[in-house]
């Protein structure tokens, strides 16, 4: 048996399935790509998957990982790779399958782009006021269920943004990820098209990269 | 609507998955290059519909023809359809979000009688004039079908086409009809429906006139223009020879049912008088052993799940089990697929199959008795009998499990409160079985949980000619089971007995409904079998405008010779068959099932199924 790790692409019709819809879809694409994974024993074998981050519905990703278990150690990884690649539905395309380096929990930051519809009104001008306030406030709930309040300028790193003033402008930026501290972008974006009077939910979360606490890509 | 503006607009509801297609093994092709495009329309919410096999069934054998693109269209949930309408979005197939307005068919599956109002919904959000006659271009052509047309008369004035029994045949033959005509040049729908109504099976309700006495009873169905007198449902004769889908669109998001489904026949046996599916599927005809498993092997390949459940309407009728589960649990193990045989009876089992019976997950220990007394169960011909749940039971208690679900009905005819009481009786047989029983788990109580559902008379079923029993009578009678019950550890559940009331009127009612149903549907009625939007006054406020009352579908004893709404449809099942089990039921008398024994219900003049086994 041997830990193995997934990185692959998600979007198109895959936007639309949650984290938790995930694990089955998954679970379905092993087993179609007749990969000799190693299954749990019982009445109801399954095979061992976890997913490094968890990805909000509705955003796609460029950057998604998931681990399982082979269950031959020898089996020819990049054949292995080719098999379930040809086993996914549209709207997953696998980059790599390789050993895993780091664990899930050295995840610090996630990378996103954030494209604007028409919709949304934003425009660059008011796009770079808004980030580039010293306070940014909002409240969040928490775990427990309670709201609390908080800076989100004190957790936004370098952003770029892109387009001009009439075409979708692509927001890039990078925010906490992980255990520790967890961001949302959509606090954010969901903040500043209260201040534009945009229509919500009319951007496009797109996440681009996952990154450890020094910076370097989470492999 | 641009795809990325539409996507973000399903992202402002719940679940958007409903909305998006494109799962594994749905169906994409290329438009300009077929002749004939299908919206195989479930009236009802995603989950639902992508858990019933006949939509499967059909959406399978429709696409595997180059010319027909057959897809999917759901009734948007609440949410979504505020949206809809407020952002002026069409109502549009899954796969290629094209307006439904564009198809040449509109097709409904008509599972149950609540979901009348819902295909109005959906032909109003598609844009499409609710009324056939309104309709005045030969497309999109509206047809229907599934159990519900059986009797499909409230439904006449909206609907063009109904295609009666079981669709496989009868549906391509229309549709290859329709190619036909269009390649000719012909335009006029009248002209098409006439010829259409010369198949097998088509039912073209625009093609009869019908008369009312002054009570407003039925006198006569008048056909027209060459339309048959009499309408024959459509019978697969050989189901191994029939298709079934090698592959299935596989939902992303979890759905109801959510797994490989095998049909092993069709058709039932026993003849419980109150069972609709039990007689209009007649006869009863199987599919092999060798087919079945070859067919779920290829399934569960294709499709990549691994849980399987075998579908019929009574899987321990099946007459070769032993040769069928032994395959299946081999090779199903080997392929880690876990399969579910839910209340399967397995007292006959040689110790061989028992033993690899072992491998399998245990489902839930369910039993149907239907009724609470002997007496009654007769009256029904539900063949079971309190010793044998009671020996299922201690077996079951003694090798560890600790629930018991037991279904009831309440309403059923010649009902007396000795048969409610008995109910409560039989539940607590149970509890004081289990604490009587060696060996039962430690420590631990016992659940039994009573399910009840009211008894909702169906037209080809013996009851067809009974009364409904009264919302209050009803209510006395639940009432009258919660007072019998005494121990915590018997827990009740029921249906809303106002909800099964509407449905006793849709399911025996004429063509006038259509006004009710219309006018209900404009007052807001919608997704009437979703407890949380039934609105129960609207559909009594809808009945006032029109000048109907229900009591008259459902409260009143029908003869034998008045004409029901569905007398010019041919099930199988001959009008006399059901009064005399009608008769034998009033009397208590059971009828043997038909592997015991013919009783001459008719179905027989398919010239296939169990009527030519040798008994
Ligand atoms: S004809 Fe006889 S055997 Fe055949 S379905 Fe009817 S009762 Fe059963």
């Amino acid at each position: 048996m041997k830990n193995v790790r997934l990185f692959f692409k998600k979007g198109g019709p895959l936007r639309f399935v949650s984290h938790l819809d995930m694990n089955r879809v998954m679970t379905r694409v092993l087993r179609l790509s007749k990969v000799p994974v190693w299954y749990t024993e019982g009445f109801n074998p399954h095979p061992y998957i976890t997913f490094a981050l968890p990805l909000s519905l509705g955003f796609s990703s460029d950057y998604e990982v998931m681990d399982f278990r082979l269950d031959d150690d020898n089996f020819d990884m990049l054949k292995a790779k080719q098999m379930i690649a040809d086993a996914c539905p549209n709207g997953i395309e696998v980059i790599a399958l390789k050993e895993p380096k780091l664990k899930a929990g050295k995840i610090a930051f996630a990378t996103f782009d954030i494209t604007f519809l028409s919709e949304a009104n934003a425009t660059l001008k008011t796009l770079k006021e808004f980030l580039s306030a010293k306070e940014i406030i909002v409240s969040k709930t928490t775990k427990k269920g309670g709201v609390k309040e908080i800076d989100l300028a004190k957790k936004l790193g370098p952003f770029t943004l892109g387009g001009d003033e009439n075409n979708p402008k692509i927001l890039s930026l990078t925010l906490p990820a992980g255990g520790e501290d967890n961001i949302n972008p959509k606090l954010l974006i969901d903040a500043y098209i209260g201040i534009t009077g945009g229509k919500r939910d009319f951007y496009k979360i797109n996440r681009t990269s996952l990154l450890t606490a020094e910076l370097n890509k989470f492999e | 609507m641009e795809n990325s503006r539409l996507e973000q607009l399903f992202l402002s509801v719940q679940k958007p998955g409903r909305y998006s297609g494109g799962e594994m093994g749905s169906v994409y092709k290329d438009k300009s290059k077929v002749d004939v495009r299908f919206a195989f329309c479930f009236p009802d919410t995603y989950e639902i519909g992508m858990s019933h096999l006949g939509m499967k069934i059909l959406y399978g054998l429709f696409n595997e023809r180059d010319d027909i693109w057959c897809e999917r269209v759901f009734a948007p949930w609440t949410d979504f359809e505020k949206v809809m309408r407020e952002e002026n979005i069409p109502l549009f197939a899954l796969e290629s979000r094209d307006p439904i307005s564009e198809f040449d068919f509109i097709g409904f599956t008509l599972q149950y009688e609540l979901s009348y109002t819902n295909v109005l919904n959906m032909l109003q959000l598609g844009g499409i004039p609710l009324k056939s006659k309104d309709r005045v271009g030969l497309t999109p052509l509206v047809v229907a079908g599934g159990p519900c047309a059986c009797n499909p008369e409230p439904l006449a004035d909206f609907v063009d086409i109904f295609f009666l029994g079981e669709g496989e045949e009868v549906d391509l033959e229309v549709i290859d009809l329709y190619k036909e005509y269009k390649a000719k040049g012909g335009t006029d729908k009248l002209e098409f429906l006439k010829l259409a109504a010369k198949i097998d099976g088509v039912y073209v309700p625009a093609l009869y006139d019908v008369t009312y006495d002054a009570e407003g009873k039925v006198t006569e169905y008048i056909p027209k223009d060459g339309a048959p007198k009499t309408v024959s449902k459509r019978v697969m004769t050989d189901l191994d020879k029939a298709y079934y889908p090698k592959n299935l669109p596989v939902p992303f998001t979890e759905i109801v049912h959510d797994r490989a489904v095998m049909e092993i026949f069709r058709g039932c046996i026993r003849g419980c008088r109150f069972c609709q599916a039990g007689f209009i599927y007649r006869p009863v005809r199987e599919k092999s052993p060798e087919v079945i498993n070859r067919e779920a092997f290829d399934l569960c390949q294709s499709t990549g799940y691994d849980e399987m459940s075998l579908s019929s309407l009574s899987t321990s009728d099946y007459s070769q089990i032993e040769p069928l589960l032994s395959e299946m649990i081999e090779w199903t193990g080997k392929e880690k697929i876990s399969l579910s045989l839910p209340s399967l009876r397995i007292d006959n089992f040689s110790p061989e199959l028992l033993n690899k019976m072992k491998l399998i997950r245990k489902s839930g220990l369910t039993f149907a008795p239907e009724a609470g007394t002997q007496r009654l169960r007769d009256v029904i011909n539900k063949n079971i009998t309190e010793k044998d749940i009671m020996k299922s039971c201690a077996t079951a208690f003694a090798g560890g499990y600790t629930a018991v679900k037991l279904y009831f009905m309440i309403g059923l005819p010649t009902e007396t409160d000795e048969d409610i009481i008995g109910i409560a009786r039989l539940g607590q047989k149970i509890v004081d079985l289990y604490y009587n029983v060696d060996g039962r788990p430690k420590g631990k109580g016992v659940n039994v949980s009573i399910s009840v559902s009211t008894f909702v008379p169906k037209p080809f079923t013996p009851f067809q000619f009974c009364p409904q029993i009264s919302e209050d009578e009803m209510r006395r009678r639940q009432q009258l089971l919660r007072d019998s019950i005494t121990t915590k550890k018997i827990s009740l559940s029921w249906h809303e007995s106002k909800i099964s009331s509407l449905e006793g009127v849709l399911a025996r009612g004429d063509r006038r409904l259509g006004g009710v149903i219309l006018k209900a549907f404009e007052l807001g009625a919608k997704m009437d079998s979703w407890d949380e939007c039934f609105d129960y006054d609207i559909w009594m406020k809808a009945f006032d405008e029109c000048n109907l009352s229900p009591d008259f579908y459902k409260s009143r004893e029908r003869g034998p010779f008045e004409v029901n709404p569905w007398d010019h449809l041919d099930y199988g099942v001959t009008k006399d068959f059901l009064l005399k089990e009608y008769q034998r039921a009033k009397c208590g008398v059971t009828t043997q099932n038909c592997r015991e024994k013919c009783a001459g219900c008719g179905a027989n003049k398919y010239g296939k199924g169990v009527c030519f086994e040798k008994r």
